[in-house]
């Protein structure tokens, strides 16, 4: 969770940079910016208060139902949907064709239907061909099988650059591909929504569906890392 | 519109680094993620121009603002415009309020909402209606830049491509003049090359897919 809220701040920190000047690379630049994403927090947090508690008071919200919805996509809908498709797709040829065939009809079938992600399209990843989602014009993803998106997936970064530059994003994240493959960027720019199928490790033969389904990392199904064999 | 919102190819920006785990980082994301999926129905607020607000954002200002800022703001101005909430209100939250003239309205109970998140939401109508393309025609995307919102990328207009899927008739989703009647169209999953997008940037094996309305496209010649 610590990592979580350094990577969250230096997010900011970037953004509010990038506002109108270049990036500063420097320390104290960075100091200055941690200062001021900080404060926009604060400004947001005063706001979202303000306008919650003047709803609640005026009964246009119920609270109860503003954390149901955040309790739903923290506890309920999240990656493990996904992870599930694709640990049975590894073990089942029927099912992973019927997958890539109409992930819509599946989703139904599992009734995995909801806000962002009923028209599901399943791509697959193999030795020659490396899948990549993205939404440069906003932020759609498949919420019904991977929950809300990530922050990096939202940053304007990862927006501008997986389309012109996918071989690169990949490589700052970690994965370098050779040129013999070929890669694939899908860019959601109406109601369909993209759950890239990740290679199976190596070194997992035998393994029981459950177990594989805990080795499927949620950015491996938006294709932004290959999965590792387990340790 | 040619807004900031449209980043696809621009360079200067720098990778993130991957964040892990729930979406939601900060107290007042969940506060605002909550009111802006339980506030949909209420009688006399218009949430449509959200989108629009966000995309008419200032450049500099949509930069800067985090994520669910600039849905919680644009949420905020709805609530006002529509005369539901008060300026007066917000600036001071402890004080009263005036409540409103809503008979019968209730806002959504926990299970209901579960039950809203959970319904089929698709873009996909049950029309018939002849498509004009099919998988492996070539088309061009036309050079359009509307004023309003569209859905057909900068870095895609006036580009060959070719069709890989068709998705049946969806709801059209650009802004189109009042009194410009489009309506439902065939959605398709258009396939580009990245030397025909980014010329010697492009690596000749790489593809870039976009879905597209039938509107948005002409056969290549």
């Amino acid at each position: 969770m610590a990592d979580d809220k350094v990577s969250r701040r230096d997010f900011l920190a970037n953004t509010s940079l990038a506002a109108g000047t270049a990036v500063a690379s420097s320390g104290a630049g960075h100091v200055h910016a941690q200062e001021a994403a900080e404060h926009v927090q604060s400004d947001y947090s005063v706001r979202a208060k303000a306008l919650v508690s003047v709803l609640t008071k005026k009964k246009l919200v119920n609270p109860a139902t503003m954390d149901a919805v955040v309790e739903f996509y923290e506890t309920r809908v999240g990656p493990h949907i996904g992870a599930r498709l694709v640990a049975r797709s590894w073990v089942d040829p029927e099912f992973r064709a019927r997958l890539l065939a109409d992930a819509r009809a599946v989703a139904r079938d599992e009734q995995l239907t909801g806000l962002q992600g009923t028209d599901l399209v399943a791509v697959e990843n193999t030795p020659r061909v490396h899948n990549l989602v993205v939404c440069t014009l906003c932020s759609c993803y498949p919420w019904t099988v991977l929950g809300l998106p990530p922050t990096w997936y939202k940053d304007s970064g990862y927006r501008a650059r997986a389309v012109i530059d996918p071989r690169g994003v990949l490589r700052e994240f970690g994965l370098e591909l050779g040129d013999d493959v070929e890669v694939r960027v899908w860019d959601s720019t109406a109601e369909i929504r993209y759950l890239v199928i990740p290679e199976r490790p190596l070194g997992t033969e035998g393994m029981s569906q459950e177990d594989l389904a805990r080795l499927v990392t949620r950015d491996s199904m938006v294709g932004a890392e290959k999965l590792g064999a387990p340790a | 519109m040619n807004g900031i919102h449209d980043l696809g190819g621009m360079d200067g920006f720098r990778v993130p680094v991957r964040d892990q785990g729930f979406a939601l980082h900060e107290e007042w994301e969940r506060l605002t993620w909550g009111m802006l999926l339980t506030s949909f129905g209420i009688p006399g607020l218009r949430a449509g121009p959200s989108r629009t607000f966000i995309e008419n954002l200032p450049p500099e200002r949509y930069l800067a603002m985090p994520y669910y800022a600039r849905f919680l703001e644009a949420r905020l101005k709805s609530f006002l415009d529509s005369g539901l909430v008060t300026q007066q209100e917000l600036d001071n939250p402890d004080g009263p309020v005036a409540m409103p003239n809503l008979p019968g309205f209730q806002p959504p109970t926990p299970e209901q909402i579960v039950q809203f998140l959970r319904q089929e939401q698709s873009g996909q109508l049950n029309v018939a209606a002849p498509a004009a393309f099919a998988a492996g025609d070539e088309v061009v995307v036309k050079n359009d830049h509307p004023a309003g919102h569209t859905r057909v990328p900068r870095y895609v207009r006036g580009h060959r491509g070719v069709i890989v899927r068709d998705h049946g008739v969806h709801t059209f989703e650009d802004d189109v003049a009042p009194g410009t009647r489009v309506g439902p169209q065939h959605l398709y999953t258009v396939s580009f090359t990245a030397p025909e997008l980014w010329g010697s940037r492009g690596h000749a094996r790489d593809r870039m897919h976009v879905e597209l309305w039938e509107i948005h496209l002409v056969r290549a010649a």
